[in-house]
């Protein structure tokens, strides 16, 4: 069975997530430590074992332990974060591994939480937030998945497109915090944090979003997939300021290529919503 | 991609020495060149640095000159108020790069860190002395079309792809540097290398070594122009490129500075040009004439010939565009 650790922490504590059965979780840090040459033994937390919490300066620990359960998730608050309700990611990282070795009772991660940079060995996927068209997300994902792999096959967004897969096409154009990114080149956990809008968060409800409209009036497009990354990208064009001529447009659209040539009325169409006004 | 660990540093000593513990690391931020060669197999780290939370991210200016944070979008550089009044070739080279989203991903650092487009460098079936040392050039007997004129070598004829340090060579920028807690600084024009017999090290950066900031000292300069050739209109790397920046007074060059991009392993300056403009005046025969003289020590290859007469075309084109 597929299983991982994910570690997050917000306003209200520190929360493990371990993602499968308990037993498997352990198998599958087994697996992954014997790789590194280290060996695992999966066990219920002992008064030993809470003696170190407590050397970690755990304050409140709360286990919910229903072993049939898909998700087991244990919520901590630090002494700190009662105090402050901040901690570092450093002191962060310590507690969290601290808890993952008592889950799992390894001292090869006792000594890791020694030092956040080793955290990665440890755990397969890296816990992200982020909020997606208005919906926060807490995710888990491997390192080495991109914002538009995250996207399509991970949340099931697939209205973001994947062209050329190297930021060369633009079909994959998304707005990150309001700028307009290519999403096929960035990764997904640098992303931590941040506001992710996709085509299909333009619209309210039945109402489609201005530039949606204009492609639509002007026929903006002939097979359509380069189009949300078209409009994306158009919206982003005018926010930014550079829609105050067609010369102008073509230039700050040249990251979207259109193999159908739908160039002129993709132009018409931003000049339409820029000429119109209406906040995008 | 093969996958690798990550972490994201809090500072810029965390990051510094975590880069130093891990020689196959790397650090990351706008990440459009890395995760592009991580996708291709050009390149695998095994544990990315995220430096995207580091406070990397103002442009301030004082007497001195204006200073740059590495993790200053280069769309944020491009349009910011302090580069558009103070330093408009440095805005005209940065929106000449790339596109509108990339240049909201790529950071001011990463642009200087960016390696070669050589597709015999992209393409790991290929011989690639840059890729992988001693198994020799693909590029120097093959379709070098897009390649250096000055200052290759028998092992490499690839050209920096940077628009935006093009301009800062000419604009005689610093880079600032940082390292397990140590800073220094290196002149723009000592920062990347020609190749040599070394082709693998594109820059005089030292394992650990974070870049985190851009100075660009205060000048003279009162005309300036970047001009960028290529096979289209936008979003393509320039076959060649030159970067102005004059100081004219009268019609009288009073001094002169400029560099040439897509022609070499590093931003080209052309020094003889610039002692040979001071004291002329603005016509189109000096700058003929000086077209003439950024070419000497050119070398072409099979198919990169006509970057000679591109190039002094370019050269009088800049310079007629920046006084005019």
């Amino acid at each position: 069975m597929n299983s991982s650790l994910v570690i997050t922490h917000n306003e209200d504590g520190v929360h493990l997530f371990i993602i499968g059965s308990f037993i498997s979780c352990s198998e599958h840090q087994q697996r992954q430590n014997t790789n590194r040459g280290g060996k695992y033994s999966s066990r219920p937390p002992t008064p030993q074992d809470k003696k170190q919490m407590a050397a970690h300066n755990i304050y409140f620990c709360s286990f919910h332990e229903k072993p049939n359960l898909e998700t087991h998730t244990i919520t901590m608050l630090t002494e700190e974060q009662n105090n402050s309700g901040q901690e570092s990611r450093r002191n962060f990282l310590k507690k969290s591994t601290a808890i993952a070795a008592l889950t799992a009772a390894s001292p090869l991660l006792v000594k890791a939480a020694e030092n956040d940079e080793k955290i990665a060995s440890y755990f397969e996927k890296i816990p992200l937030l982020l909020e997606i068209n208005g919906k926060p997300y807490s995710l888990s994902v491997e390192p080495r998945t991109t914002l538009l792999d995250l996207l399509r096959e991970q949340i099931g967004l697939t209205g973001t497109k994947k062209g050329c897969d190297h930021g060369q096409c633009g079909c994959c154009t998304v707005h990150v915090d309001g700028r307009r990114i290519n999403s096929c080149l960035s990764l997904a956990v640098t992303n931590h944090g941040k506001k992710i809008t996709t085509i299909e968060g333009l619209a309210n409800g039945d109402q489609l979003h201005p530039m949606q409209e204009a492609f639509m009036k002007h026929d903006g497009f002939q097979c359509g997939y380069c189009t949300p990354g078209q409009i994306m990208s158009a919206i982003g064009c005018i926010r930014e300021g550079h829609a105050n001529s067609p010369e102008d447009i073509r230039e700050y659209m040249s990251g979207n290529i259109c193999r159908c040539g739908a160039y002129p009325n993709i132009i018409d169409a931003i000049v339409e919503v820029k000429k119109g006004g209406k906040a995008v | 991609m093969i996958n690798f660990e990550y972490t994201r540093a809090s500072s810029v000593k965390s990051a510094t020495e975590a880069r130093t513990k891990h020689k196959t690391s790397q650090f990351i931020a706008g990440g459009t060149n890395l995760v592009d060669l991580m996708k291709k197999g050009v390149t695998a780290p095994e544990r990315l640095i995220d430096i995207n939370a580091l406070p990397l991210k103002e442009v301030k200016s004082d007497a001195k000159g204006v200073t740059i944070g590495a993790l200053v979008p280069n769309s944020v550089a491009a349009e910011h108020e302090l580069i558009r009044t103070k330093h408009p070739l440095l805005s005209m080279a940065l929106n000449a790069g790339a596109s509108a989203q990339l240049r909201n991903m790529a950071t001011v650092g990463g642009n200087i860190m960016q390696r070669t487009r050589c597709p015999y460098f992209y393409d790991i079936t290929m011989p690639c002395n840059k890729r992988n040392p001693n198994s020799g050039c693909g590029a120097i007997d093959g379709y070098n079309r897009m390649h250096a004129i000055f200052g290759a070598s028998e092992q490499c004829i690839a050209v920096h792809p940077s628009d935006m340090c093009v301009a800062l060579a000419a604009l005689n920028a610093s880079v600032h540097i940082s390292n397990n807690g140590k800073e220094r600084s290196i002149a723009f024009a000592d920062f990347h290398r020609l190749p040599g017999t070394t082709p693998e090290l594109d820059n005089n950066l030292q394992a650990g070594e974070l870049i985190t900031a851009v100075h660009i000292p205060a000048n003279h300069f009162n005309k300036a122009y970047y001009l960028k050739v290529r096979d289209r209109l936008s979003y393509a790397f320039a076959l060649v490129s030159v970067a102005v920046a004059l100081e004219v007074k009268n019609g009288i060059i009073q001094s002169a500075s400029i560099a040439m991009g897509g022609v070499a392993h590093k931003p080209w300056r052309l020094y003889d040009v610039e002692k040979f403009l001071v004291r002329k005046s603005v016509t189109q025969d000096v700058f003929t004439e000086a077209a003439a003289i950024a070419m000497n020590g050119a070398k072409t290859y099979q198919h990169n010939n006509f970057k000679i007469k591109l190039g002094m075309a370019s050269v009088v084109e800049a310079l007629t565009k920046a006084t005019s």
